[in-house]
């Protein structure tokens, strides 16, 4: 009976098995028409190795190690048949097997390179972004263990525009590292399974920031070289040995299709028999590997490369003796079809190619972009060839928020419009900040897709401070689950007013120095009072008003004041993001509260109401007759026209400022008594506030000096004290006190000794 | 009843044939693309014979027919290479075949010789037979001695196929300690792929001579004459290159 559901369970395995290997379909050759453009070999560049490429948009970056010293990119338009002179990036120096270079293209079409330095044992990264010129260069690792020897590193950018770089040691796993800050730092490499490696680990960049990763590794219990693959779960990269047999399967890269797939092609070691070829596994989500034999017995060399268009086309190329010698073959597979076009080969009329690496680009046509290494008798050289296909009609959209405008104001709600819509969208989805995926979506997973339409802000991005810059990700599909990749569009949502309000007392000492002139003081207003005071307060019907609006990322475009929001003046336009002056109150201001509303508006549109009350105070304080309180002076013994003020048992009473009765004190020198200190025109008062808020306190460092002119002299020296209420009136009763120098000595500071 | 336990039988006896068959059949697949249609490749012709007219002493003489022929031989590399991208020289059909590199079994362009004999032959003559599919690189070693082959001494003969641009295309070579000087070299021509030639290497006291096919297209005096040394076949770790009928004879 055991041995009966064994081989039930041997059959259900089997069942399994051909599930997993679907029925070889028909070739779609309709109208996808693969060639080659041209081939050429770049100039003034030898003893290369391991060449890579990347595209994005209609750019094409090509990077070497050359001549044994340096890594180098070249950089060209898409459809361009030639090369200008390369850009050294770095030291790359020694045996070119050993300080190879990569390049990738980041989704915003910035270009990433990698190379190693086999003397220095280092891995380096720069950066170029759209348009831009090339960073600075950065470390990514350095080697330091004895059995560390960093080799075949490649680098990939995640489409959350991470790059990521992966590398291996000799007879170790493979290692991949990441970083978040433009290269700056680096995430402490990360081991990759327990097998060790053999020639380069590949990554795959996928949709809403997913990596994968293919490698070939030697497997022991069966004494041969098979394929792993796998996707980053967020700690790890998850692999599995997707090699169809227990035989030797080698050099693998890998792609994601425009439905998500992974897909990853490699090639036999066999130069006959049923398991020589090109094969592609593909897997979706968690389902089983699905494996294809896609090309006939030949002999292979080098890696079989995968890459996935914009538009969806798949296209693979790889290198193979099949009769005529070694030939570069590629084939594509077109968004709709379910398979590859017949092979076509560029003939090798400047020698055997091997090595090759290639990525795409759409633009016209959907090319593909081969670099591998030319040998011509003496030295190998980069040999570039370029094929192209029909491009591909992908499904997309591109997103536009708010018309292109760079800053929204606060809505709830922002327009969406699309521009370059490919294919006919039936459906959208959308996240903010990341890609949507079947998990995670702003949108509620997929909704009917509009041309333009309105779609609400999280409340997330309207909680955010003012100024935020955001990315939408949206992507669309066909009612048939055609998928296009997302795509984003980014606007900085000003989610309020960002500006500094001073608004209150007209007399602050305060006040901005600069005025903007374009407001005239009420004649009506009096005179006398001293220049500072509570901010809350005004002894004329007249308020001080300034705004400082520089953080506000749309910038500040008026203010208007009234009383309410109904009696808002005509607004002011506000001149280099600031406004400072003195305005008189709009209306009637009654003595007592009066309320004051500031409205300020920026350019985004978004409005903000300021409310203030200020109280109109016309009415002096009254310093108690009776007990006035006493005013001592003391002169500092170090410098002694500096004095300390003591006051006690001070009595004040003031119709609107409460406590105490008084905001401070005004306070005049004079060096001979004066009869009538309030009625003398000769004392200067000036202001100070008044510490803490008993009627004992103390005020240090008063300056005996202060309102008078002259060279100072030793003797008696007269202080007068009158106190000022929160708009600014004095007392008319005033304290008064002397203090006697006998020298004049100043203030010293002792400044550190400079010598030569 | 008994054809239904027959018929029980039977799919039992299949599901076990089918569950006991190797992994690697039931992945068997047709390939979905079929390659361009091509001329027939030229068949590799019977092997030459060694001329005649190499006469002398017998110390060695090679011609591949058993597989455990190259324990005789040493293969070594020119440059550092990982264990992995190590030559791999292999005897098949009755040939010594370069096979590319370890591992994966791709194509390298380091330099790489298999070697064989002994240290103290000093005058002689070694010939070899080859045919190049697509590697491009063919030549002889002689009077060599050393442990590092990156630091070795010996003389050397490589010529390029016709079809490679880089010139000379024949090079006739000292490499002392690994450092390497020219003695003869020609721009041209070199040799034609897909056929056999015959090679000699000859080195008696301080006179070198090269013959392709019987001709002397190299001839040099070395004033300071590496003394003795083992003898081997040099090329490139790119594959597709076949040697046979090796010899070397003592004047």
């Amino acid at each position: 009976m055991r041995r009966i559901l064994a081989i039930v369970g041997g059959l259900a395995s089997l069942t399994l098995l051909a599930t997993s290997l679907p029925l070889v379909p028909a070739l779609a050759q309709g109208g996808a028409n693969p060639r080659l453009i041209f081939q050429t070999t770049l100039p003034n560049a030898r003893q290369i190795k391991y060449p890579d490429v990347a595209a994005a948009g209609n750019q094409v970056y090509l990077s070497a190690n050359i001549n044994r010293a340096d890594a180098v990119v070249w950089q060209k338009n898409d459809s361009a048949q030639s090369f200008p002179v390369p850009t050294t990036l770095g030291a790359a120096p020694g045996q070119p097997d050993f300080s190879s270079t990569s390049v990738a293209t980041g989704p915003d079409g910035s270009a990433h390179v990698m190379w190693m330095n086999q003397d220095q044992r280092r891995v380096y990264y720069r950066k170029k972004p759209v348009n831009g010129t090339w960073g600075p260069q950065r470390l990514v690792y350095q080697a330091t263990r004895s059995t560390e020897f960093p080799v075949n590193g490649m680098i990939e950018v995640a489409s959350d525009g991470v790059p990521w770089i992966t590398w291996r040691d000799p007879d170790f796993p493979a290692k991949v590292t990441r970083s978040s800050d433009e290269g700056q730092t680096w995430t402490s490499p990360v081991t990759i399974g327990t097998n060790a490696v053999i020639n380069y680990p590949m990554l795959a960049a996928g949709p809403g920031g997913a990596m994968a990763i293919a490698f070939t590794a030697g497997v022991r219990s069966i004494d041969k070289l098979q394929v792993f693959a796998g996707a980053w779960n967020g700690s790890i990269f998850v692999t599995q040995n997707i090699s169809p047999a227990p035989d030797d399967f080698a050099d693998p890269t890998a792609t994601y299709s425009a439905d998500g797939a992974l897909l990853v092609s490699y090639r036999s070691e066999a130069t006959s028999g049923p398991l020589s070829g090109a094969w592609l596994s593909s897997r979706t989500g968690n389902d089983p590997w699905q494996t294809n034999r896609i090309g006939g017995p030949a002999e292979y060399k080098g890696t079989v490369n995968i890459d996935t268009d914009t538009a969806g086309t798949v296209h693979m190329q790889w290198n193979a003796n099949a009769g005529a010698g070694f030939r570069v073959y590629y084939t594509v597979r077109p968004r709709t079809a379910t398979a590859f076009t017949t092979p076509v080969d560029a003939p090798n009329d400047a020698g055997v190619i091997f090595n090759s690496r290639m990525d795409t680009s759409v633009s016209d046509l959907a090319y593909a972009h081969v670099a591998g290494e030319l040998f011509a008798g003496d030295s190998s050289f980069v040999r570039y060839l370029l094929f192209a296909a029909t491009a591909g009609v992908a499904v997309g959209a591109q997103p536009v928020i708010e018309n292109g405008e760079a800053i929204s104001e606060r809505e709830p709600t922002v327009t969406l419009s699309f521009t370059n819509v490919q294919g006919t969208p039936t459906q959208i989805r959308w996240r903010w900040g990341a890609e949507p995926t079947d998990a995670a979506t702003d949108s509620n997973g997929w909704v009917a897709f509009a041309n333009p339409m309105n779609i609400p802000l999280p409340a997330s991005i309207l909680e955010n401070a003012p100024c935020s810059a955001e990315r939408l990700f949206t992507q669309v599909r066909e009612a048939d689950n055609d998928t296009g990749v997302a795509q984003s569009d980014d606007i900085i949502i000003d989610t309020g007013i960002n500006a500094a309000l001073a608004v209150g007392n007209p007399n602050l000492s305060s006040k901005a120095r600069e005025f903007t002139p374009i407001q005239s003081v009420p004649a009506d207003v009096s005179s006398g009072g001293a220049s500072d005071g509570d901010p809350g307060y005004t002894r004329d019907p007249i308020y001080y008003l300034g705004l400082q609006g520089t953080g506000d990322c749309s910038g500040v475009k008026d203010v208007s004041v009234g009383r309410n929001t109904t009696s808002v003046n005509k607004a002011i336009l506000v001149s280099k993001e600031a406004f400072a002056n003195v305005l008189p109150y709009p209306g009637a201001m009654i003595p007592g509260p009066n309320q004051l509303l500031v409205r300020v508006s920026d350019l985004a549109g978004n409005v903000t109401d300021y409310t203030q009350t200020i109280i109109l105070d016309q009415v002096k304080p009254v310093l108690s007759a009776m007990s006035p309180g006493t005013l001592v002076v003391t002169s500092d013994a170090k410098a002694t026209i500096l004095a300390r003020l003591a006051f006690s048992g001070v009595s004040v009473t003031d119709d609107r400022y409460p406590g105490r009765g008084y905001w401070g004190v005004w306070v005049a020198n004079s060096r001979t008594e004066v009869a009538n200190p309030t009625t003398d025109s000769s004392l200067v008062w000036l202001p100070l506030k008044a510490p803490a808020t008993g009627n004992d306190f103390s005020i240090s460092n008063w300056s005996l000096a202060s309102g008078l002119s002259g060279a100072l002299q030793p003797g008696t020296y007269h202080v007068y004290v009158r106190f000022l209420d929160g708009a600014g009136n004095p007392t008319d009763g005033f304290l008064k006190a002397t203090v006697t120098l006998s020298q004049i000595t100043r203030p010293q500071v002792s400044l550190p000794v400079v010598r030569r | 009843m008994l054809g239904g336990i027959a018929a029980l039988l039977a799919a039992v006896a299949l599901g076990l044939a089918l569950w006991q068959a190797p992994r690697g059949v039931a992945q068997e697949q047709q390939p979905i693309l079929e390659y361009p249609e091509y001329p027939p490749t030229p068949t590799i012709g019977a092997n030459p014979q060694p001329e005649a007219s190499l006469q002398g002493t017998p110390l060695l003489s090679a011609s591949f027919d058993d597989p455990a022929a190259l324990t005789a031989w040493e293969v070594v590399d020119f440059d550092f290479v990982l264990d992995e991208s190590r030559a791999v020289w292999g005897v098949a059909e009755g040939r010594l075949a370069q096979q590319n590199t370890a591992a994966a079994g791709n194509p390298s362009i380091q330099e790489t010789a298999a070697l064989t004999g002994a240290a103290d032959w000093a005058d002689y003559t070694a010939q070899v037979s080859f045919y190049d599919l697509d590697n491009g690189t063919a030549g002889l070693v002689a009077r060599y001695t050393g442990a590092d082959p990156r630091t070795a001494s010996y003389y050397r003969y490589r010529i390029l196929k016709n079809e490679y641009e880089a010139t000379p295309k024949q090079v006739l070579e000292k490499v002392q300690g690994g450092v390497a000087t020219t003695l003869v070299e020609q721009k041209g021509p070199g040799f034609t792929p897909r056929a056999w030639h015959v090679l000699a290497l000859r080195v008696v006291g301080n006179q070198l001579t090269v013959t392709l096919d019987g001709a002397v297209v190299a001839e040099a005096e070395d004033a300071t004459p590496l003394a003795a040394g083992r003898a081997g076949i040099y090329t490139r770790a790119m594959g597709g290159i076949l040697f046979d009928d090796f010899s070397v004879v003592a004047p």
